[in-house]
C-alpha cells in the first residue's frame, strides 16, 4: 500500500517536470535539432545566400553611367554572349585551365609515385613538396614578376649565362600565356601531389602483392592496379582543380592585367574590369554567372563519368 | 616441384622472427605451417613467395635458389587471408589476369575462365564484381584465380579464416580434394589445429620462430616432440601435471599422488631427464573416470561439468592440480563429487621439466 502511495508520488513528480520543461525553449524535440544548425544557417544566410540571390538581382539590372541600378533588364546576359571580348577570355580560360590541370595532374601523380614510399627522406621531401601552396597566390604572383622581369629578372639571367637569348616573358601573347600557366602550375602542383599521395597511401596493399605474384610488371601494375583504384581520387583533385582554375585571378591581376593585347584576359579579370573600371556591375554578375554555369557543368560532367564507369564495370 | 629452406633467419629490425629454419616440402605434398600468431608461419610463406627477404639463407625451388628472384619470376600462386582480388575488376577479370600478363589470348583466358569456373562452381559470377560477392564466393574466385595456371608451388595464408564455421569446413574438403586432383605441391598456413589435421599430408608447428615439429598428422597428436607440441594440437588441450622424479624410491612424485615406475622407465628417465623436474602428460580421452574408488586411482573431486551432447568435459581438481577428462555423455557426475582418476598407460607422455622435449 506504502509503494504504492510512492509510485504515485513519483508519477505525480514526473508529471509536473514535463509540464513544466515544455515551456523552455529548446525543449521540443522536433525543434531542437533547428535551433542547433541556426548559426551556421546564418552565417551562411549573410555570407552566402543573400550575396549570391543579390547577384542575381544585379546580373537582371541596367546601371547607369554612375553605377547605379536603372531598373529591369535581359540584356546584360545577351549583351555578355554577343560579345567578341568574352568569347575571346572563355577561350583564354578554358584553354588556361585544361593546360595548367592536365600538367598539374601528371605531374603531381608523377610526383606522388616518386614519393610514396614510407621513409624518412621521403617524408621530409613531402613537406618541401607542398610549400609553394602555402603560399598566398599574390605574393606568388609578386615573386614570379620579379623573376620574369626581362632586364632584370632571374630567369634571363640564368638563360643568358647559359648563352641563351633573354625572353620578354611578359611582353608576347604566347609568352605572357605561358607564364601565368607556370605560374599555377608549379603553386598548385602540390595540390594534386597531396591529394593523390593520400590516396596512394590510403589504397589497400593486398592487391599489389597479388598481382607481383601473378606476374605483373611494375608498368603494368601501374596500368592495371594502382591507376583503376586511384580513379575516384583523381576524379576529385580534378574537379577541385578545374574549378579553381576557371576562376582564376591574382596571377593575372599581378603579372599581366590581361594583356599583352586581351592574350590572358581570363573571364574573372575581364569581369572585374567591367565592374570596377566601368561601373558595369549588370554585365560583370552576368558574365560570371555564365563561368559558373560552365564550372557546374564541366564539374558534373567529370563526377557522372566516374560513376557512370563504375555503373557499367558493375553490370 | 620440391621446395627447401636451408638455415633461413629473418628479422624484422632486431626482433628475430624466425631463427634457421630447415624445412624441406616434398613434391607435390600438401604442407600446412600451423602455429599461433607470430610464430613467424606467415613470413615463412611470405619468403616463399618472395614477398619478404630472408636475412639470411637460403630458398629453393626444385633446385633452383629463388632467395634472389622477384615473385614473378618464381612461378608461385597464392591465396591471401583477404583473398586480395582487385576490387576494381569483374570475377573474370580477376581470375583471367594471370593469362593476360602472360599474354594468352583472349579465346583461350575464356576458355581457361570456364574450366576453373566449373571447377569452383563460380560460372554464374563471372561478370559481377568483389563487393558484390559473399566472403565464400570471395573465396573461390580467389582460389580459381591461383588455378588458372598450373604455378610451381600452390601457397595460401589463412585462406578460410574469413569464413563462417560451415563453409570453413566444407572449403576444407574441397581444397583437400583439389590437392589430390592436381598434385602441386601446397604450403598452407593456418593457426587452426582442425585445419591442420584434416587437411595436411605432415604438419610443420612453429612457435617463437623455430620450428617445432615437422611429421604427419597423427604421429603429431600421438608422438609430440615436446611440451609445446602437446598441449597445442588437440582439444580440450592435453594435461600436463608438474612432478619430480624420484629414482631411488622407483616413483614419480605429483604431490597428492604418486605413479610407480619399472626398471625400464627409470633407465630412460635417468638417460633424458636434464633434473628432476619433469611434466606428465596426458589427454583428456586417455583420462579415466571413475565415482567409485579403484586400484592405482587418482582421488579427486568434481570441479566443474561440461556435457557437449556427443561426450561429456569433466574437471577434476586433484590437490592443487586440475585434470580434463573426456567422458561418456551419460555418466552420472555431480559437482563437488569424490572421483577416481585413472591413467591410459601407454598414452602417456613425458615431458622434461626445463627443456619440455619429450622423455618417453
Amino acid at each position: 500500500m506504502e509503494q504504492r502511495q510512492e509510485t504515485v508520488e513519483v508519477e505525480k513528480q514526473k508529471n509536473w517536470t514535463n509540464k513544466h520543461r515544455k515551456k523552455t525553449l529548446f525543449s521540443n524535440k522536433h525543434l531542437l535539432p533547428y535551433w542547433l544548425i541556426l548559426p551556421t544557417l546564418l552565417i551562411l544566410a549573410v555570407l552566402t545566400i543573400f550575396p549570391l540571390g543579390y547577384s542575381i538581382y544585379v546580373s537582371f539590372q541596367d546601371f547607369n553611367t554612375y553605377g547605379q541600378p536603372d531598373g529591369f533588364t535581359g540584356s546584360n546576359y545577351a549583351e555578355v554572349v554577343t560579345s567578341m571580348t568574352f568569347w575571346n577570355s572563355m577561350g583564354v580560360t578554358l584553354l588556361y585551365t585544361f593546360g595548367v590541370v592536365a600538367f598539374e595532374m601528371i605531374l603531381g601523380l608523377f610526383m606522388a609515385l616518386m614519393v610514396s614510399k614510407d621513409t624518412k627522406v621521403m617524408g621530409y621531401l613531402r613537406w618541401v613538396l607542398i610549400i609553394p601552396m602555402m603560399l598566398s597566390p599574390l605574393v606568388v604572383g609578386i615573386i614570379f614578376r620579379l623573376m620574369l622581369n626581362a632586364d632584370m629578372g632571374i630567369i634571363n639571367y640564368m638563360l643568358q649565362s647559359i648563352g641563351l637569348p633573354a625572353v620578354n616573358w611578359l611582353g608576347t601573347s604566347g609568352t605572357a600565356f605561358l607564364s601565368i600557366m607556370m605560374v599555377d602550375i608549379w603553386q598548385w602542383t602540390p595540390m594534386c601531389f597531396l591529394i593523390i599521395l593520400a590516396g596512394l597511401q590510403s589504397l589497400p596493399q593486398d592487391p599489389y602483392e597479388a598481382a607481383r605474384l601473378d606476374g605483373a610488371s611494375r608498368l603494368q601494375i601501374l596500368k592495371d592496379i594502382t591507376l583503376p583504384l586511384l580513379k575516384p581520387i583523381i576524379i576529385v583533385a580534378l574537379v577541385i582543380r578545374t574549378m579553381d582554375a576557371l576562376r582564376m585571378f591574382d596571377q593575372v591581376f599581378v603579372l599581366t592585367q590581361g594583356g599583352p593585347g586581351r592574350a590572358t584576359e581570363v573571364i574573372s579579370f575581364l569581369m572585374y574590369r567591367a565592374a570596377l573600371r566601368f561601373s558595369d556591375y549588370g554585365y560583370a554578375t552576368a558574365g560570371l554567372f555564365i563561368l559558373l554555369l560552365v564550372t557546374i557543368v564541366l564539374s558534373y560532367g567529370m563526377i557522372k563519368l566516374l560513376t557512370r564507369n563504375e555503373k557499367a564495370g558493375e553490370s | 616441384m620440391e621446395v627447401r629452406y636451408e638455415n633461413i633467419t629473418k628479422q624484422f629490425g632486431e626482433t628475430p622472427v624466425l631463427e634457421n629454419l630447415n624445412l624441406t616440402i616434398h613434391d607435390g605434398e600438401f604442407l600446412v605451417l600451423l602455429g599461433p600468431s607470430g610464430c613467424g608461419k606467415s613470413t615463412a610463406l611470405r619468403m616463399l613467395a618472395g614477398l619478404e627477404d630472408p636475412t639470411s639463407g637460403e630458398i629453393y625451388i626444385g633446385n633452383q635458389p629463388v632467395t634472389d628472384m622477384e615473385p614473378k619470376e618464381r612461378d608461385i600462386s597464392m591465396v591471401f587471408q583477404s583473398y586480395a582480388l582487385y576490387p576494381h575488376m569483374s570475377v573474370f577479370e580477376n581470375i583471367t589476369y594471370p593469362l593476360k600478363i602472360r599474354k594468352v589470348s583472349k579465346a583461350e583466358r575464356k576458355k581457361q575462365a570456364d574450366r576453373v569456373a566449373e571447377i569452383l562452381e563460380i560460372g554464374n559470377l563471372l561478370k559481377r564484381k568483389p563487393k558484390e560477392l559473399s566472403g565464400g564466393q570471395r573465396q573461390r574466385v580467389a582460389l580459381g584465380r591461383s588455378l588458372i595456371r598450373e604455378p610451381n608451388v600452390f601457397l595460401m595464408d589463412e585462406p578460410l579464416s574469413n569464413l563462417d564455421a560451415k563453409l570453413r569446413v566444407h572449403m576444407r574438403g574441397e581444397i583437400k580434394r583439389l590437392h589430390t586432383e592436381l598434385g602441386i605441391t601446397s604450403v598452407y598456413v593456418t593457426h587452426d589445429q582442425t585445419e591442420a589435421m584434416t587437411m595436411a599430408d605432415r604438419i610443420a608447428i612453429m612457435e617463437g620462430g623455430h620450428l617445432q615439429q615437422l611429421a604427419a598428422p597423427n604421429e603429431i597428436y600421438n608422438k609430440p616432440t615436446n611440451k609445446y607440441v602437446g598441449g597445442f594440437i588437440g582439444s580440450p588441450a592435453m594435461n600436463f601435471v608438474k612432478g619430480r622424479y624420484k629414482g631411488k624410491e622407483d616413483r614419480l612424485d605429483f604431490d597428492v599422488f604418486d605413479f610407480p615406475i619399472d626398471h625400464e622407465w627409470r633407465e630412460i628417465f635417468e638417460r633424458e631427464l636434464s633434473g628432476d623436474d619433469l611434466y606428465l602428460g596426458v589427454r583428456p580421452e586417455d583420462v579415466q573416470v571413475s565415482t567409485t574408488p579403484q586400484p592405482g586411482a587418482v582421488k579427486g573431486e568434481v570441479y566443474v561439468v561440461e556435457p557437449l551432447g556427443k561426450e561429456m568435459i569433466t574437471i577434476v581438481r586433484v590437490g592443487d592440480h586440475t585434470v580434463m577428462a573426456c567422458i561418456e555423455p551419460d555418466v552420472d557426475i555431480e559437482m563437488n563429487q569424490e572421483v577416481w582418476l585413472q591413467f591410459k598407460n601407454h598414452k602417456l607422455h613425458m615431458f622434461d621439466g626445463k627443456t619440455e622435449a619429450k622423455v618417453v
